[in-house]
């Protein structure tokens, strides 16, 4: 936090839940408890229909038990939860739910098309579907070899393709770019990306902030199991501001504090942060060197995603 | 429907995996090897005086067509026991080790339309199991008929059935043990330890023991060796004389209670336990 600003975005914090009715995963203070142990603790998020939510959180935050409970994995030791109008693991939820969870977890001895082909027999799904998704994650080709011969890569493709098999309104992908390589985590992202538009909804797991920057529109941070903070990644990342260094400081700071268009001015040593819009930038300039202040640098600049969740998810300093 | 739909699943499932295709050529080849190679080598290349007493004309008419019926079920229901059981394990605890109980799980079947499909299609693979132990029995009498050239009837179709009913619910006891041991332990490797062990270990040396007293007894009935051991003698009553006295008298159909009970047993503890506990795996 030091030299930089707050956050200054509106935060959904936790419980404060948007309007019901468009919502298609509503959780209820849900809690998970092992071993007198709150691996998630009464979380309640909500998730619009049609938009990529990422569940953002360090190793061990509860991302994965969260994503259990939506799909009835696991059941919660506390409070509630509706995905699709249903309870999770009701045939009716599953019906409209795909899910990476975790590792791909295919059956190696079977083709990839083979093991679409059993999962589309649970779940009842034509034939043709299955060489349309294989299609979609460009496993077409190698449909026929045995998954055991897959790279990594392919298999976690697989798994996405075994997740839209039923063509699902909800998709539901946890750490989907694990133990890929660079290429292979940008193609997974695009993936993503392309089957997150319209009007289904995903909601993603990760660790990985550049991940869930480019691809989320909106992101809840977890920590400890407890959601600590919700909105749009431009929300987390806060207002944008203009960074002054100039002398005097002093000089600088009354001139721009007396202009109607600036909301706030903080002084950081030799820098300023100004709050106001970045297309001001020159005018500002301009002033200060009018009011007889010499400007050394002047950049618009905006916490990253990695700042402001190393600052939310920092374990807090012991007394 | 959903439980259709997981059944079928299964079949693909079991009908594409080595490790089932593996199992059925196994029991096929443990009845033709067992029941009818080695005795016929025994039978035929063994001097009179090393017999230990048995008669190799007698040993050589358990393995003429007539007999086969008894000779197959004689190895289903023993070595077969454990083929069974690995089948069980294999079909519920591979799907913990591979992580896919997630991925299945979470596809439309509810947990207790998956679990019963999944059963139902282990069931039908017991089936499998008997009717290869009947394909090897074949094999094996065809090509000792041929060898002593030995005329004489098939067996009837009554005999054949009941062998086949005794050897199918001699299987699925087994297979039904497997694969309550796999959903418990969540392991393969673990119901197939501990399943041998007891199939082995348990079962064979207490069916041995001179049992005695109101306990002693009713260990001895509870047992399943026993009670597939009275389900064979009755389906031929000559074959106590190869199988050896049965310990205790078992009544045929308590026998099939006893049994049914085994799998019932099984199958409602491996269903509770899929349908209640978390799969965090």
């Amino acid at each position: 936090m030091a030299g930089g600003p707050t956050i200054t975005g509106e935060l959904d914090l936790p419980g404060d839940l948007p309007e019901p009715g468009s919502s298609v995963i509503v959780t209820d203070r849900l809690t998970k408890t092992y071993n007198l142990r709150d691996a998630v603790h009464q979380l309640s998020i909500s998730i619009q229909g049609g938009e990529v939510y990422g569940l953002l959180g360090p190793n061990g935050a509860g991302k994965t038990t969260t994503l259990r409970m939506l799909l009835g994995l696991v059941r919660p030791t506390s409070g509630s939860a509706l995905v699709l109008g249903s309870a999770p693991g009701a045939t009716s939820s599953l019906r409209g739910l795909g899910a990476l969870v975790e590792e791909p977890a295919q059956y190696p001895y079977l083709s990839g098309r083979d093991n679409l082909r059993t999962l589309a027999r649970y779940s009842g799904v034509p034939r043709r579907r299955i060489d349309e998704v294989l299609d979609l994650v460009g496993l077409l080709p190698r449909a026929g070899d045995k998954v055991k011969t897959y790279s990594l890569g392919m298999r976690q493709r697989l798994g996405v393709a075994a997740a839209l098999l039923k063509d699902p309104e909800v998709l539901i992908l946890d750490e989907p770019t694990n133990g890929l390589d660079p290429q292979g985590m940008a193609a997974m992202r695009t993936l993503i990306r392309d089957v997150g538009t319209g009007d289904r909804t995903v909601v993603l797991s990760s660790h990985l902030l550049a991940e869930v920057e480019q691809i989320c529109d909106r992101v809840g941070v977890i920590r400890d199991g407890r959601l600590i903070a919700q909105g749009s990644v431009s929300q987390l990342r806060g207002a944008r501001t203009i960074r002054v260094v100039a002398e005097p400081i002093d000089r600088a700071m009354q001139v721009l504090s007396a202009r109607d268009d600036v909301e706030a001015v903080a002084v950081d040593g030799p820098t300023l942060h100004v709050t106001a819009p970045q297309e001001l930038a020159a005018a500002f300039n301009t002033a200060l060197v009018a009011g007889g202040v010499a400007v050394s640098h002047l950049s618009v600049h905006q916490r990253s995603l990695e700042d402001v969740f190393l600052d939310m998810t920092a374990p807090a300093e012991s007394p | 429907m959903n439980v259709v739909a997981a059944f079928r699943a299964e079949v693909l499932k079991l009908r594409k995996r080595p490790g089932v295709r593996i199992l059925v050529a196994t029991m096929a080849g443990v009845v033709l090897l067992l029941g009818y190679v080695l005795l016929y080598v025994f039978a035929t290349q063994t001097p009179d005086d090393q017999l230990q007493g048995l008669d190799s004309a007698l040993l050589l008419d358990a393995l003429r067509p007539a007999s086969l019926p008894i000779q197959v079920l004689g190895m289903v229901v023993g070595p077969g026991s454990a083929i069974a059981l690995i089948l069980g394990a294999l079909a519920f605890g591979a799907e913990y080790s591979w992580r896919t109980i997630t991925t299945i799980a979470t596809q439309r079947p509810s947990r207790l339309a998956l679990v019963t499909g999944r059963i139902l299609a282990v069931l039908a693979a017991c089936l499998v199991l008997v009717l290869a132990g009947f394909a090897g029995g074949v094999v094996g009498t065809a090509v000792v008929s041929l060898l002593e050239q030995a005329d004489g009837g098939g067996p009837t179709v009554a005999d054949v059935l009941s062998a086949f009913g005794v050897g199918a619910l001699a299987t699925a006891v087994w297979a039904a043990i497997g694969l309550c041991l796999a959903t418990v332990l969540r392991s393969m490797a673990w119901a197939i330890g501990l399943g041998l062990l007891y199939t082995f270990a348990i079962e064979s040396v207490v069916g041995l023991l001179p049992l005695r007293g109101r306990v002693g007894d009713l260990v001895a009935r509870a047992l399943i060796g026993n009670n597939v051991t009275a389900l064979v003698i009755d389906v031929a009553p000559d074959s106590a004389a190869t199988l050896g006295a049965p310990t205790i008298a078992i009544d045929p159909e308590q026998a099939v209670g006893v049994l049914v009970m085994y799998v019932g047993i099984a199958l409602v503890v491996a269903v509770a336990v899929f349908i209640r506990r978390d799969i965090a795996t």
